[in-house]
This record gives C-alpha cells, sequence and structure tokens, in this order.
C-alpha cells in the first residue's frame, strides 16, 4: 500500500504505522494549507470490544522543512491521552453517544499539540492546544448515531482561523493490492504478464477499512520562510518540504502481573523514530526489504545515502521483466545487454521524489517548479504558490501543476502516477540532459493497477478524507 | 521536551555518578536493566519519574541512564560492577 505495514518492524506496530501523508493548498481557503498525516492501517471497523484508537505512548508528529536543507523547521506534534470513564464494564459506551460530552461514551480520547520551531528536539517549543477531543469510531447505528455530526463537533478551530482534527476517517487511500503483490500483478494488464491471466478490472483491497488521521489547516505563512504569504510560484519561498512520523520513547519496562493504572509500564529516554512518511510509496516499493527498517528509522537530511534506489528502482526492472512486450523501450533502456546495467540513472525520478523540479528546467513542464534545493530529502514537496484549480488524479502527469508530486491531495491516484514515472512516462523531460534519445512506451502513458477513485467520496471540505465505515455497516467487496 | 524531571541535568548527573566505586573485572558482566521508581524511596533520591539505567557495555563499563525524554551514557566501571554484583 501507500506505506501501510511496509517494513517488517512497523507491521507488528499499527499503532506507530505512518501510512499515507497529504498536503496541499486548502480549496476552499486557498491562503491555507491543509496537511492530513494518516496511522494505523487496515482498520477493521467492526473492531470492539476495543476499537482503534491512537496510543498515547506515540510522539505524532508533522514537520516542515521551508528552507531545504532537510531539517525540519516547524513542527507540529501530537500526544494523545485515552480515559475510561468507568472500568467496571467491557464496553466501549454504555447507551447512544450523541455528543462528545455523552455521559454514555466511555473510552475517550483527547490530545495536545506543540509547535515548535527549529529542529523538532531542540527547538523553541509553545503549547497550541491541549484537552482536545478525538471524536468516538463509527461503531453503529445504535451507539453512534448522527456520527457526521459527531465528528464534525471534532474539528476544533484553534486562534488565527487554524484548524485541526484527530480522529477516525475512511481510508482513502486507494489500490489493488492483493494483485500488486502477486508478482507486480496490474489486473487490467494481466494477458501481458509473464505469468498471464484474463484482463479484470482492479480490485480497492483499501475498501471498508478506515484509519486514523490528524489532519491540520494552518495559513501558508505559518509554513514558509519568514512567513512568506506564498502568492508567487516562482519565488523559491514557495517550496516547502512535508513529512511526518511516530516515535516511541526508547525504553519500555513492562509492569508484569497487576499491571493498571497503579502499576504502569515504565517508559523513559528519548524518542525514537519508528515510522515516517514523505512521499507515498517509497518505503514500499523504492527501498529494500533489508533498508525498511533503518529508513524508517531516518531523518530526510540524510536520504542521499538511499538515492541510489530512486535513480535505478528495482521496479523499473521488474516492469521490465514481467510485462517487457509491452514495455519495449524500457527494456532496452534497463538492460541494454545481457546484464549491463541501465542506460542512465533515473535523474527524472530523484527530481521528482528527493529535490524537486527546478524553474525552467524542463520546458515541456513551463512554469512547473517545486525545487527545495540541491539537499536530497524525500518529503512531499509542496509549492504554495500554485493555486487549487486542477482535479485531475494524475496530477502533473495531467498537466494539473496543483496534484502530486507538488504535494498531494486525497484524491490523486498517486499508485499510477508513480507507476507511469518509473514505468518511462517521465524519463523523455531528462533524456536531453542526460544526452540519451528515450522515448517512452506508449503502455507508460496508461499502465494501472485498474482502481481509479476511493469507493467513498471525499468530503468537500475540511478534513477531506471521508467518514469511518460503521462497524455495523460495511463491507470490503 | 516535554515530561522533564524536577531534577536538573547537571544534578541528575551528579545523583546518578553517587556511590560509585573502584572498577573492577567487568568482561564477563552480564547486560543489565536497573528501573527505579519513585516508590522505591531512596534508590536514587530526589528523581521524581522512573528512571531507567542500562548497561550498555560491561566490558567498556557503559552505562545508559534514561529519565523522562533524556538520555545520558556515563563510563562508570564501579558503578557496572556494584549493578553485576547485586544481580547476582
Amino acid at each position: 500500500m501507500s506505506s501501510h505495514r511496509e517494513a517488517p518492524s512497523i507491521s507488528k506496530d499499527p499503532v506507530a504505522d505512518n501510512t499515507d501523508l497529504y498536503a496541499f493548498v486548502d480549496p476552499v481557503d486557498s491562503s491555507k494549507v491543509t496537511i492530513l498525516s494518516n496511522f494505523i492501517p487496515l482498520e477493521e471497523p467492526a473492531g470492539g470490544p476495543n476499537f482503534f484508537e491512537f496510543g498515547d505512548d506515540v510522539l505524532y508528529e508533522i514537520m516542515i522543512d521551508n528552507n531545504g536543507d532537510g531539517v525540519e523547521n516547524v513542527t507540529y506534534q501530537f500526544r494523545f491521552k485515552t480515559t475510561v470513564e468507568n472500568p467496571n464494564t467491557f464496553l466501549y459506551n454504555t447507551g447512544p453517544i450523541t455528543s462528545l460530552t455523552s455521559p454514555s461514551w466511555n473510552v475517550r480520547q483527547t490530545y495536545s499539540i506543540w509547535k515548535v520551531l527549529g529542529p523538532r528536539r531542540t527547538g523553541e517549543r509553545t503549547l497550541i492546544a491541549s484537552d482536545l477531543a478525538s471524536p468516538p469510531v463509527n461503531i453503529g447505528p445504535r451507539s453512534t448515531p448522527g456520527y457526521a455530526a459527531l465528528a464534525d463537533a471534532a474539528v476544533h478551530s484553534l486562534s488565527g482561523a487554524r484548524k485541526v482534527f484527530a480522529g477516525q476517517r475512511d481510508e482513502g487511500f486507494f489500490v489493488d493490492l492483493g494483485s500488486i503483490f502477486d508478482l507486480g500483478g496490474l489486473r487490467p494488464f494481466n494477458p501481458a504478464h509473464l505469468i498471464p491471466l484474463p484482463a479484470m478490472p482492479g480490485k480497492d483491497d483499501t475498501k471498508g477499512y478506515n484509519v486514523h488521521t490528524i489532519a491540520l489547516q494552518v495559513p501558508k505563512t505559518d509554513l514558509t520562510a519568514g512567513g512568506y504569504a506564498g502568492t508567487d510560484s516562482a519565488d523559491p519561498r514557495s517550496s516547502i518540504g512535508i513529512w511526518s512520523s511516530a516515535s516511541r520513547q526508547k525504553a519500555l519496562v513492562r509492569s508484569g502481573i497487576g499491571h493498571g493504572a497503579s502499576n504502569p509500564e515504565v517508559q523513559a529516554g528519548p524518542w525514537v523514530q519508528v515510522s515516517r512518511l514523505g512521499n507515498p510509496l517509497i518505503n514500499e516499493v523504492i527501498i529494500p526489504l533489508g533498508k525498511k527498517d533503518y529508513w524508517n528509522s531516518t531523518h530526510p537530511k540524510d536520504d542521499a545515502q538511499f538515492a541510489s534506489y530512486y535513480t535505478n528502482p528495482e521496479l523499473q526492472h521488474l516492469i521490465a521483466l514481467l510485462y517487457g512486450a509491452a514495455f519495449p523501450s524500457l527494456s532496452a533502456f534497463v538492460s541494454p545487454s545481457p546484464g549491463a546495467s541501465p542506460v542512465a540513472p533515473r535523474v527524472d525520478l530523484a527530481a521528482i521524489l528527493l529535490t524537486g523540479i527546478p524553474l525552467g528546467l524542463i520546458p515541456a513542464l513551463g512554469p512547473f517548479n517545486n525545487f527545495t534545493g540541491p539537499v536530497q530529502a524525500d518529503y512531499l514537496r509542496l509549492n504554495v504558490g500554485f493555486p487549487p484549480v486542477g482535479a485531475s488524479p494524475f496530477g502533473l502527469l495531467g498537466g494539473d501543476f496543483a496534484g502530486f508530486p507538488n504535494g498531494r491531495r486525497v484524491f490523486d491516484d498517486t499508485v499510477a502516477i508513480e507507476l507511469r514515472a518509473v514505468a518511462g512516462a517521465t524519463l523523455p523531460l531528462v533524456a536531453p540532459l542526460l544526452g540519451i534519445s528515450f522515448t517512452a512506451d506508449p503502455a507508460a502513458g496508461v499502465v494501472d493497477d485498474g482502481v481509479t477513485a476511493n469507493e467513498a467520496p471525499y468530503l468537500t471540505s475540511f478534513p477531506y478524507l471521508a467518514h469511518p465505515h460503521s462497524g455495523y455497516e460495511h463491507g470490503h467487496d | 521536551m516535554e515530561e522533564e524531571t524536577k531534577v536538573s541535568r547537571r544534578s541528575f548527573l551528579k545523583k546518578s555518578a553517587a556511590g560509585a566505586v573502584a572498577a573492577g573485572a567487568l568482561a564477563a558482566a552480564p547486560s543489565l536493566l536497573l528501573v527505579a521508581e519513585r516508590t522505591a524511596g531512596g534508590v536514587v533520591d530526589g528523581v521524581t519519574t522512573p528512571l531507567v539505567a542500562y548497561v550498555k557495555d560491561a566490558a567498556k563499563g557503559e552505562v545508559v541512564i534514561m529519565v523522562g525524554t533524556r538520555e545520558v551514557t556515563r563510563k562508570d566501571p564501579g558503578l557496572v560492577a556494584r549493578l553485576a554484583a547485586m544481580a547476582g
């Protein structure tokens, strides 16, 4: 998936598993940026009696680099606190939850937010909100009637017309996971696979599942260098880098018999990052298995060490191997002769994913740019100077400057975009710079997993991801 | 960072080092974990939140001490020797 269970260690720690990150100029108020960071993959909505919730022992963070050095200048930190009103029942709720103050709601979460200016562990740290209510999970018509109103009440306004929400949402990412990880299967292209099967539509394997989202909407000026208003896309200050992470304290000592409020686990020591996320699908399909846990622990400023996986991705070899007949140009590029290395490094992918695209470097892209500087760092790059006017799910590949890889919107089809880019669709843009000739295969412009949209409509306003599926009424097919 | 204890870093280090004794032969000493809690009065006087001390490398006499969100590593073979002796 995007970054769900993508590394061995984090696949065993779902509460801290950062699954998707979105960042875009808000389409309702274009003076603001909305950032959504998702955690806890594939939540089965019927998750009782202990429904999904954020981890009280996890530090959730969203970082912004606004000067291109790969180090955060602004960080938002979120800590959660769970309260059990009545421990003498097994019930999450003892009656209908009709409001965020309903006495029937037994297991609640609240959270606090800090803003850090400068490096996140040593910078100036300020508490900006505390004891904000998360909504209950969506249980069913008896327990959580009128769920939309309950969730809407948990959209909190902060000073300066900023907004925040932290709670359960529909899993907005869409992908044919079952086919992709069955030896790179793409159902619509099944007949062209090395092991052919009949062509068929893609299946959305995240359909019917939920996730937990931290959503933040703040003025552009909160994020840009020097509080720049971000009105000119050509101004370098308009391009910012955004990533998110989850961390746990270094030491954990289990309390053994008698664990509970009077005998809690002991946690101590500095925060250790166990999950991070910038661009979608990177730790999923770019970073090799032996380095996935390590990648999760590292910082974007050090991502040059992973650059070779971007410039010669295993995925381009797999596409050529599995679908060679449909990708003759790519096949010749990745293996010009038996055993030979690719003709050239994929600097197109490195630019898209590690530095951003400089203004004027690629004439075919016109005024588009989201270059943050030469430091290679994996994060979403958002040029806030481009207005949120487009709606192509293929983002920049669809001629839409407001979509991935310029930030990422909830409806961007990042599986198709990255598949097409790796398959060679973006290589011609930089071929002249490499001194090579490359014409993309026609298939590179259409290759897809066959899942083109989420099963649930997105909301048209903050927090954009749809309300979660209820446990009482849900399905995965 | 949050969850700072009431103990300053200086006093914390000072208290952690207290009681150090001469170094012994430690190469064979096992790694040890020590958890001191507020209720274990007198273990580490003045520390008001749980403290975890971990013998990372007995041969080098290194002890890692974590409290709140802080961590310090001290080279104190004497302390390691005492911990090893306590662990039996």
